[in-house]
């Protein structure tokens, strides 16, 4: 059994990843972030981070990997999880309010709201990064790994968040198209390298 | 005895966990429990039949993940489910029940979805109809996250079936749904559309349920459900558990039930054993149903107002009688100008905003349900929607997240029977007109006669006194001296025999001078003699004035608060400290510079003395190729090069209002939509503020638009230039129909595409006409093709 865990992160502890920003805003060369200050006030002032994980048996043969929940065929995901037999599978989301904030700000402005969708995708790359943290705590783990990157098919988000029951948990769901609402949520697979020796039977 | 009957007299009990207990008897991880209905009916039978023994009087059908969508089998499951629930039941006392377990359909509504209402409430139509057909006693809503989903739900269950109706949803730790409605807003939803007994399940352990259960307690007059999980979850070992053994959650269940939970059941973690404990320790605990709460409250998607606990302002603004602007934004379909309305009034503090889109010259339900909608996604809120077309009414009552204020029902016949039935099937709170087929009654005792005409009418549909605001009419005084004296005393008798009332203030003045200076004495009259909502301008600063100064006058505002706020916020008024950041004149610079509010109000003075063709040629566009130039050379980013453009279309706004009549060229649109199934707005919006900003006019039909919606809105618009954004490899293959529809049904008409997985080759492979890689780009091809 595999019933997911799930917390939630004090936004006081989210602080913006500049470096992420300037990429999302599409900015190069000198960056003053304390223009988006009020921008990323916002946002964080309506969001609600939280995180569900479990932890979970993976096999790999070939590009095919098997999940207790999902199979599927993955070159990039394969090389990630060479030599590892488990893997944390979580999701976090900045929350419906955020999702709210971002709604109204492309009703009134196109300027703010490419401003605050970037901070919104910045600020879940943080939040990402912490759920990570307190997830693996001090287990050895492989670079996290989200549908859709890569040759990792998108459709595998669904059974994901199914598997992680993020809809209850996190209030995650997914359009008939695959895509996450609220959009500033992310899903990630972190492979447990504990068995280092399995890595040269590749 | 009928359950309606049941839960007036006695507690009830629901059953516990489905999925945890499955899982103990071999589910797989990863398999849903309902497959079990058709796979292992026996597991199912035994799961019902263990909770029925354990004391539940009301087992939930193993449905909870079935519906049209999801199961091509939906029927054979749904069959299923009951002949296990049926089986289980079997030799047991007749105090034992079935529900029809009905679960969120997994997908988000519009406008932040992209599920529509409509279907959604055919998705759950499809389940109630199955429910009924295989014997359902009742119909239990569960789980739900969002309260317009609940909304369509209940809506589906009203009129697919005569089922009581059981209606629980998730709420957090901070008391409020996920997507962000409070108890008090959910209750007054739910008790509008007259469910038989709602409350809250899953997410939280019965401890920390105990401040939502104690809000329910205050506020709500319909029987309350609790379905705590058993405590929260967490990891021991590797393995998942809850934290709340059947001891513990039964003695908490305990402390619930004394405070008013009548329903009592579990949900994740629990098994029959918990449901057996909290059966023991709770049987026989006095019960008393919860008492008629009284309140009138109306409600947004977040919070709920109550009238009568304070005075409640009704911006007034969205409404089209006397504005020209309005009526033209209307009449081109365009939601900016009213949403950007509906955000100014909210920034005024106001608690409710009037929406009313009568024009004679357009379709007036398929305006009012977008505007609803729209406006929903700006402002939280609660509305008055305003018509005197029922059919209009009922549109956008159905639609509306949250419970309405109903503008409005007078004491016609027609009115009533009309309205009232409304009313009764999706909930509101209705302003009751004092007039009826002999026209307003002269004497305040005559009005209210009238009032108690319509609330005796609405009675025997089920609408209590309660949700019946009236308003006493506010007539010119410059045709009648005595008018604005009866409708005074009106609101006094009205008051004295328990009526809550509104009034649209400023009709008192109508035909005088300096309106305002009568507007804001008769309001103060008006609130001095009890006046509970005001229909009102929040721009004028004489009634803001009158308002805040009453309430300060009349104790009601502690510590001066919000006088003092008001008058802070007054004194600050952004246009003219802004200014200086510029000189006065420099329009080049404020948009360069990306300072909006600068860009408008320098325009609008240049105006005075200056051709607007020439601040147009010589300062506008000059000034955009300059930040344009700056983008391509890598010098200005995106986010300054949309904060300009912003500024010009700001300037540009305030100089097409005084373009001589024809020079105004409207010939030059676009039309910009982001293909069906996507969701990602931002690209087709850069696209669209640089189009505006050099003065294209710009048809935005938003996001996730279907091929068929994008062709017809071309036409509409006579329009033949059409733009694309996919975000998504996999939306592609929509943006090469919508192409395809274009060309086929509107040879005229060529295609920009443009978005991140978008390059030449793939934009010349589905047949686009133009490909953009940047928005600048988008910019030269909208110049080339109406060159």
């Amino acid at each position: 059994m595999y019933t997911p865990a799930y917390f939630s992160i004090d936004r006081e502890k989210v602080g913006i990843d500049e470096k992420e920003l300037k990429r999302r805003l599409s900015v190069s060369g000198d960056f003053d972030v304390s223009v988006y200050e009020k921008a990323i006030k916002s946002v964080l002032a309506e969001s609600t981070p939280k995180a569900c994980f479990i932890k979970v048996p993976v096999t790999t043969d070939g590009d095919e990997i098997s999940f207790p929940f999902v199979s599927f065929q993955s070159r990039d995901l394969s090389k990630n999880l060479s030599g590892c037999k488990e893997a944390f599978v979580f999701a976090v989301t900045l929350g419906h309010g955020v999702e709210r904030l971002l709604s109204k700000m492309s009703r009134l402005s196109s300027a703010d709201f490419f401003i605050y969708d970037a901070v919104g995708s910045a600020l879940a790359e943080s939040v990402c990064d912490i759920a990570e943290d307190m997830i693996k705590g001090d287990i050895p783990c492989k670079p996290r790994f989200s549908p859709g990157y890569g040759d990792v098919p998108l459709s595998v988000q669904r059974d994901v968040l199914s598997a992680l029951n993020a809809e209850k948990l996190l209030g995650i769901t997914l359009t008939e198209t695959n895509l996450m609402i609220p959009q500033k949520s992310i899903t990630a697979i972190l492979a447990v390298s504990e068995e280092f020796g399995m890595r040269n039977a590749e | 005895m009928k359950i309606k009957d049941l839960i007036k007299q006695n507690r009830l009990y629901l059953d516990g966990g489905t999925g945890t207990v499955l899982q103990a008897k071999g589910l797989p991880t990863g398999t849903p429990p309902e497959i079990w209905n058709i796979e292992n009916p026996e597991a199912v039978i035994e799961l019902h039949k263990s909770y029925y023994e354990a004391g539940s009087n009301i087992v939930a059908t193993n449905t909870f993940g079935v519906n049209c969508k999801k199961y091509d089998n939906y029927k054979e499951l749904f069959a299923a489910a009951f002949t296990c629930a049926k089986k289980a039941r079997e030799g047991m006392g007749d105090d034992k029940f079935i529900a029809l377990d009905i679960g969120p359909t997994g997908r988000l509504l519009k406008p932040l979805g992209d599920l529509g209402f409509e279907e959604a409430v055919e998705i759950f139509s499809k389940s109630v109809i199955e429910g009924v057909k295989n014997g359902a006693d009742l119909i239990l809503i569960e789980t739900m996250n969002d309260s317009l989903e609940t909304k369509a739900a209940v809506v589906a269950a009203k009129q697919n079936s005569d089922l009581p109706i059981f209606v629980t949803n998730v709420y957090d730790e901070s008391k409020k749904l996920m997507t962000g409605a409070s108890p008090l807003s959910m209750i007054a939803m739910l008790e509008g559309l007259g469910v038989d007994a709602i409350g809250m399940n899953c997410s939280l352990g019965p401890d920390k349920m105990i401040p939502i259960v104690e809000e329910f307690a205050k506020y709500s007059s319909t029987p309350i459900i609790v379905k705590p999980n058993a405590g929260l979850p967490v990891v021991k070992d590797g393995k998942t558990t809850f934290d709340k053994s059947a001891e513990e959650f039964s003695d908490i269940c305990a402390l619930l039930a004394k405070m008013g939970a009548g329903i009592l059941g579990g949900c994740c973690g629990t098994s029959p054993e918990y449901i057996k404990k909290l059966v023991d320790k709770t049987r026989d605990l006095p019960y008393s149903a919860p008492t008629e709460k009284n309140l009138t409250v109306v409600s947004s998607y977040t919070h709920a107002v109550t009238v009568g606990q304070k005075l409640a302002l009704i911006g007034e603004r969205i409404n089209p009688t006397g504005k020209a602007k309005l009526k033209e934004a209307l009449r081109n379909d365009d939601m900016n100008y009213l949403l950007s309305e509906a955000v100014k009034q909210a920034e005024r503090k106001v608690d409710i905003l009037d929406v009313n889109v009568g024009l004679p010259e357009i379709d007036e339900i398929a305006t009012m349900k977008k505007a609803v909608e729209e406006i929903q996604a700006v402002t939280d809120l609660p509305l008055q929607i305003d018509s005197s077309n029922p059919k209009v009414l009922e549109e956008a009552m159905r639609i509306y997240n949250g419970k309405p204020l109903i503008n409005s029902v007078n004491g016609t016949e027609e009115s009533m029977s009309a309205v009232l039935p409304l009313v009764q099937k999706y909930g509101g709170t209705l302003i009751a007109l004092t007039l009826d087929e002999s026209g307003i009654p002269k004497t305040a005792k005559e009005r209210l006669a009238v009032a108690e005409k319509i609330a005796e009418r609405a009675k025997s549909y089920g609408i209590s006194k309660k949700d019946i605001i009236v308003d006493p009419l506010a007539l010119t005084v410059s045709s009648d001296k005595d008018s604005a004296r009866v409708t005074l005393e009106s609101i006094k008798l009205l008051r004295h025999s328990g009526f809550y009332t509104s009034l649209g203030v400023s009709n008192i003045s109508f035909g005088l001078p300096s309106r305002e200076t009568i507007n804001s004495a008769f309001f103060t009259m008006a609130l001095e003699n009890g006046l509970n909502c005001a229909i009102m301008n929040p721009f004028s600063k004489g009634m803001m004035d009158s308002y805040y100064a009453f309430c300060a006058l009349n104790g009601m505002d502690e510590s001066f608060e919000s006088y003092i706020g008001y008058v802070q916020s007054a004194e600050n008024v952004p246009a003219q400290a802004a200014v200086s950041d510029t000189k006065q004149d420099d329009l080049e610079g404020a948009i360069v510079k990306g300072l909006r509010e600068n860009a408008r109000d320098i325009a609008k003075k240049l105006l005075e003395n200056e051709n607007p063709l020439d601040i147009i040629n010589g300062r506008i566009i000059p000034a955009l190729n300059t930040v344009g130039d700056g983008f391509e050379k890598g010098k200005i980013f995106l986010p300054q090069l949309l904060m300009s453009a912003e500024s010009a279309s700001l300037a540009f706004d305030q100089i097409k209002a005084k373009l001589p009549k024809g020079e105004a060229d409207t010939s030059k649109g676009v039309v910009l939509a982001t293909v069906k199934g996507d969701i990602h707005d931002i690209g087709k919006n850069i696209v669209k503020v640089l189009l505006e900003s050099y003065g294209f006019t710009v048809y935005d039909l938003g996001r996730d638009v279907a091929p068929e919606v994008i062709v017809q809105e071309a036409n509409k618009r006579n329009c033949n230039l059409v733009g694309l954004s996919a975000l998504m490899t996999t939306t592609v293959p929509a943006m090469e129909e919508t192409i395809k529809l274009l060309h086929q049904n509107r040879p005229s008409a060529k295609v920009m595409v443009g978005g991140a997985v978008l390059n030449k080759e793939y934009a010349d492979m589905i047949k686009a006409d133009f490909y953009g890689k940047d928005a600048m780009e988008s910019v030269k091809i909208a110049q080339e093709f109406y060159k």
